[in-house]
């Protein structure tokens, strides 16, 4: 023949490197000793290597004229004449077994119904409303509704308080957000998570899932209420008042989860607030401005420069724990206990 | 059929398992160890919840990590502290686990009642769980577990707190033609005898003793 | 639809799924078998013998196990009670390659040379007459397109077996043929 063994033609058609099939490791057996022509065995090489055989070409050729006669064969085949599939299928029709667990049964019939990815995320997201008790719904609207009596300047005046109803909603907030994360996430440190994580959804609709529902009903609260001051105290901008409120809610909320990735969520949340709060007096108090002041452009862009260092430092603790998200996520520490 | 393909599982600097290769069929099969053997570990491994240092868990061949969400769908997980929402009804609670188990209501609802019925804890059944036993509150985690009727079932220290009439209806319960169930337990006693097969743990290491 | 989604509605007692199935697998499984016996009518039978196994078995499916070797294993082992059975010992003893290859034929591959289709022709014909350990691993390789990971589900070998007995399968094949041959035919591709 004369050729030079071609390695890669044989390892292609095969499938698989012969060096595999020469020496296979323990517990291999082959039901029959290889016959062959004594010329055409291996010289001892090493296993692992790529030893083609003499014979290697032969056999590579071999093999593809075997799929090609097989391909060949299969294109001139004769399809089944349809009466007969038909006959074939009715009798198998009648072997179908009863199913075991009608309940099984009616499982797959939803699952295998596939719904768009809009339908799935909604899915995931709105039983996560049922974990937010009542005392968090009215807990919220009791601690937004508190600074109601602000409206009324004679009243503000009578409690001693240099503060508008809108200024109270500032300070207010972060409280709501962070609050209402940790509730929402407690069960990173009861061991809930554990359960909740190997349900039918991903961490992502977990979490996002939640952060939606604490969020949603807070900008409500705080939407409405941020209306009524507006309407009610002539030196409220909506605009500010929003953003105000906004920016430490989505702060807060993305912080809070990422601190509840390494201590538990009230422990996140407590050192999460009081930061905050340490800022916010830092820009208005210490400056002999007041709360109220925090609409102001002059003490909103410094703390909006310390939200975004907020939120890129969340983003860091959260990317730093990527790999193992989900074990954080279920309230284990980097030892596998509960943290 | 669940595989464990050389697993090894290091944390904080520990190898906690240790190359663990098997392979679980269909039928209940027993992980005994001491503690800090490393069979909390191992089950949350094959739950998918701690992936692994090297090494992979396989479900019919594949990853679990490339199909989990399919995987999570027809896994039923029980961890070693029966974890609730104590504010909770019993009722609302499984209520809950259905909804994120994608289970329709219904048809969640009617098995949540069956297996509540199965495991005599029907008449609590709109109790707030902080009023249960800690024994009825790890029944409530084993209903839960069983919601989806699961192909996979891992337990992680089931029959802790239970008496033996209620260790006999959860073994039962577990047993389901083509299910792969582990039960892991440190108390060999609990257990009756003559499950499919036996593992044990030591040092992260496992033995496969029938 | 997956196969692994077909069996698993045939599983919850959906019939709708068995058409799909027929229509995925009874031409390749009558190929199969003829490529094992060479007798068409009887390729045919276990064809059909398998798909009825098959559905009847569906009970016993665990999903996501993989279709394919599954439908395999329950082949290969048709094909083995069928050689033990008095039928094929009365019937059929391996074929002398004269014969076999005188069995009708589906027609040359598309190669234009002619020792190439001469080779193909009877190395085909040729596998019925292999011992049987290799002649189920080579058709299953090289004619039905499984790879050695649905090989080994399918036969419950190690890979590291499969691949033995494909290697030396394939060497033992061409020590039956005996010929010499060319090396410069295109790969043909499963």
């Amino acid at each position: 023949m004369g050729n030079r063994p071609d390695a890669d033609r044989l390892i292609r058609v095969l499938g698989f490197d012969p060096a595999e099939a020469l020496d296979p490791g323990p517990g291999t057996d082959l039901a029959a000793p290889v016959p062959g022509p004594a010329e055409h065995t291996w010289a001892g090489e090493p296993a692992g290597s790529v030893p083609v055989p003499e014979d290697g070409d032969e056999l590579a050729a071999l093999a593809e004229a075997l799929q090609a006669a097989a391909r060949a064969q299969d294109a001139a085949w004769p399809d089944p004449d349809p009466a007969e599939t038909r006959r074939l299928v009715a009798a198998l029709t009648a072997l179908v077994p009863a199913p075991e667990s009608p309940f099984a049964a009616e499982l797959e019939r939803t699952w295998v119904r596939q719904p768009g990815w809009l339908a799935r995320t909604l899915a995931a997201v709105q039983p996560q409303v049922r974990l937010l008790e009542r005392p968090f719904w009215l807990a919220s609207a009791a601690l937004v509704a508190a600074g109601m009596p602000l409206l009324s300047p004679d009243v503000a005046a009578s409690l001693g308080l240099d503060l508008t109803y809108g200024a109270f909603l500032l300070l207010v907030a972060p409280i709501l957000a962070t609050l209402g994360v940790a509730h929402a996430f407690r069960g990173i440190s009861t061991g809930m998570a554990e359960v909740e994580l190997t349900c039918a959804l991903t961490p992502a609709q977990l979490v996002l899932g939640r952060l939606f529902w604490v969020a949603a009903y807070d900008t409500l609260l705080l939407g409405g209420a941020s209306l009524l001051s507006a309407a009610l105290e002539p030196s409220v901008m909506l605009g500010w008042l929003v953003l105000g409120w906004l920016l430490p809610i989505l702060v807060l909320s993305v912080t809070v989860l990422s601190l509840s990735l390494y201590v538990p969520p009230w422990v996140g949340g407590s050192a999460a607030l009081a930061l905050w709060l340490l800022i916010l007096t830092r820009l208005t108090l210490a400056r002999d401005l007041p709360i109220a002041a925090v609409t102001d452009p002059v003490v909103l862009l410094p703390l909006s420069a310390f939200c975004a260092g907020g939120l890129i430092l969340a983003a860091g603790l959260i990317a730093r724990t990527w790999p193992r998200l989900t074990t954080r996520l279920a309230g284990l520490d980097t030892w596998g206990r509960r943290f | 059929m669940l595989e464990l393909a050389d697993v090894t599982v290091r944390l904080g600097g520990v190898t906690v398992l240790d190359s663990v290769r098997g392979r679980l069929g269909p039928g209940v099969t027993l992980l005994t160890g001491p503690s800090g053997a490393g069979k909390t570990t191992l089950l949350r491994t094959l739950a998918g919840l701690i992936p692994p240092s090297a090494g992979e868990v396989r479900w019919w061949g594949q990853s679990i990590t490339a199909q989990l969400k399919a995987y999570h769908r027809r896994l039923g997980y029980l961890p070693q502290r029966p974890a609730t929402y104590p504010e909770m009804t019993v009722s609302g609670f499984l209520d809950y686990l259905s909804a994120l188990k994608a289970l329709p209501p219904a048809l969640a609802a009617r098995r949540r009642d069956e297996l509540l019925e199965a495991l005599g804890l029907s008449a609590r059944a709109h109790s707030a769980l902080r009023e249960l036993s800690e024994g009825q509150r790890r029944l409530v985690g084993i209903v839960q577990a069983l919601l989806g009727d699961p192909e996979v079932l891992l337990l992680d220290e089931p029959l802790e707190s239970l008496d033996g009439d209620s260790r006999a209806r959860v073994l039962q319960l577990c047993h389901r033609p083509g299910r792969v169930t582990l039960l892991a337990t440190h108390r060999l006693e609990l257990v009756p005898p003559g499950l499919v097969a036996h593992w044990s743990l030591d040092a992260g290491r496992l033995a496969v003793e029938s | 639809m997956t196969d692994e989604d077909l069996m698993r509605q045939l599983q919850q007692g959906h019939p709708d799924a068995v058409e799909p199935l027929v229509r995925r697998y009874h031409k390749p499984l009558t190929a199969y078998f003829y490529r094992l016996s060479h007798d068409y009518h009887l390729a045919q039978d276990l064809a059909q013998e398998c798909l009825f196994r098959l559905v009847s078995r569906a009970g016993q499916y665990q999903f996501p196990r993989p279709v394919k070797p599954w439908v395999y294993q329950i082949a290969v082992n048709l094909w083995r009670d069928h050689r033990k059975s008095a039928a094929y010992r009365h019937g059929s003893a391996a074929l002398p390659l004269d014969e076999a290859a005188e069995m009708p034929e589906a027609g040359p591959p598309p190669d234009d040379d002619v020792a190439n289709r001469l080779l193909a022709h009877e190395a085909l014909a040729a596998l019925q007459a292999l011992p049987p350990h290799f002649a189920e691993v080579l058709v299953l390789r090289f004619c039905q397109c499984l790879t050695v990971p649905e090989i080994a589900a399918a036969l419950e070998l190690p890979e590291g077996t499969v691949k033995s007995r494909i290697y030396h399968g394939l060497r033992h094949l061409r020590s039956r043929l005996s010929r010499e041959v060319t090396c410069d035919g295109q790969p043909a591709r499963c």
